[in-house]
């Protein structure tokens, strides 16, 4: 009992005038801050981390549109570069046919005319042999035909055929 | 007669029965007596209506800014209170009547803060009187004034509001009241049945009934006498720390002292919040009790 009744100190005594104050005083300061302070106040608090909640909802549902925005772009960028790779090797390709193609077609066109050439050679060789025959002949029939006309006119045959052979050289 | 008038007559012997009465108990400021009764303004009542001031001085300018723009980033002092109103709020509130909380929010704020205040005020010292001691002794003032105090001892007397039964005794009663009707508004009249547990048999409900009814009154007794004394207790053991050094007449317990009511000090910041805090959770909790049968 020596705390409760420190000394003359009684801490159990109740002093009514103060305990009538003490009613008072609150019930006046609960009714001034519930209407001015405590309305208010936790009404705005409230908006806030409503407001809060809200705005953090937003930026999620943004971040997720961003991300799904990016995937897109990503797989787009993935399928263009592989398209390009493509149209690259296509054209290697076609490069590659081309030139074996334009390759194919000289060499063949060459042989064409090797062919030819060699073809028209055999004819000129040819025409010339039977140029060559047809004179033959036609000196032959000459040379026969003087001859014939000598031994009639009694020419020396040697020297006639010597001066046939030269005049032969000396149309050559 | 102060501690410090006992340092200044030396011849005088030391008295901490008369130190502790003046420092723990409450005196008439202002004789005053309505309709027979003695309503004088003490010590008590003057810190209390000061609590109220500095109350509505903070809350309702808060109240106001807050209000125009709720968005507005809080200064760092708003912050502070704001994290307070919305513990007590969610914290004690919410944690225990869930979402009816609601309609409890201004009481339960008003409480916590009004004993909270009480309680952090009682911490500093009597500048007036230390002020009036301080002039006695330079000869400035005169130390013959009769029975009559000088303004500013009276205007900062420098006392627990919640030291006192008659305050916490009187929170408690306002406590039980808030108890009783939010149970008697939830649960219709049933409440004065129901305040007995589910499920109990009839010859043991007989008993039981009185005993809980008992208890309905026992909470609040408890609420009251816990933060008198965790209030009391504090101040007393500074008081009698620090009466070591008159009581042994000897500079050599002052340091031991001075060190040992710092510390205590210190645990009494820290006790102030606490207690404010036991007395609305336990309040709300009641109250929660009430709103449902258990």
């Amino acid at each position: 009992m020596s705390i409760i009744l420190a000394g003359s100190l009684n801490l159990l005594e109740v002093n009514p005038g103060l305990a009538i104050w003490t009613l008072i005083t609150f019930l006046l300061v609960l009714t001034i801050l519930w209407l001015f302070a405590w309305k208010p106040i936790v009404k705005a608090l409230d908006a806030r981390s409503h407001r809060i909640a809200d705005d953090l909802e937003k930026s999620r549902k943004l971040r997720e549109e961003a991300e799904a925005l990016l995937r897109d772009y990503e797989s787009k960028l993935e399928k263009a570069k592989a398209e390009a790779v493509e149209i690259v090797e296509e054209g290697r390709k076609d490069a590659e046919v081309l030139r074996k193609r334009i390759l194919d077609e000289a060499a063949e066109e060459g042989e064409r005319i090797k062919k030819r050439v060699s073809g028209e050679l055999e004819q000129a060789k040819l025409k010339a042999l039977a140029e060559i025959e047809e004179r033959v002949v036609d000196l032959a029939e000459e040379l026969v035909s003087r001859v014939l006309k000598d031994k009639l006119t009694g020419v020396d045959h040697k020297k006639l055929i010597l001066e046939e052979m030269a005049s032969l050289q000396k149309d050559n | 007669m102060t501690l410090f008038n006992v340092v200044l007559t030396a011849a005088e012997k030391f008295n901490l029965d008369e130190v502790v009465v003046h420092h723990l108990g409450d005196q008439p400021l202002w004789h005053l007596e309505i309709g027979g009764m003695d309503m004088s303004i003490t010590k008590r009542v003057v810190m209390m209506w000061i609590a109220s001031v500095l109350l509505l001085a903070i809350f309702i300018p808060l109240a106001r800014k807050i209000a125009k723009n709720p968005y507005a980033k809080p200064s760092r002092w708003q912050s502070l209170l704001e994290s307070l109103i919305q513990f007590v709020r969610f914290d004690v509130g919410k944690a225990s009547m869930h979402l009816a909380h609601k309609s409890y929010d201004g009481f339960l704020l008003s409480l916590f803060f009004f004993i909270l205040f009480c309680n952090l005020l009682g911490l500093i010292p009597p500048l007036g009187e230390l002020v009036h001691i301080a002039g006695t002794l330079f000869g400035t003032t005169s130390s013959h004034h009769g029975h009559e105090l000088p303004l500013a001892v009276k205007l900062w007397p420098a006392s627990t509001a919640t030291g006192d039964i008659a305050v916490t005794g009187t929170l408690a009663v306002i406590s039980f009241i808030a108890i009783q009707i939010s149970g008697l508004i939830y649960q219709g009249i049933a409440y004065i049945k129901n305040i007995v547990p589910k499920g109990v048999p009839l010859p043991l409900w007989v008993i039981m009934w009185p005993i809980e009814v008992l208890g309905q009154f026992t909470k609040p007794f408890a609420l009251a006498i816990r933060l008198l004394a965790n209030m009391t207790a504090g101040h007393l053991i500074i008081l009698v720390l620090m009466s070591f050094i008159f009581q042994f007449q000897s500079y050599l317990v002052a340091p031991a002292s001075i060190l040992g009511s710092t510390a205590i000090y210190m645990l009494e910041i820290f006790v102030a919040f606490l207690q404010a805090y036991i007395f609305v959770f336990l309040t709300a909790l009641f109250i929660a009790g009430a709103q449902h049968r258990h």
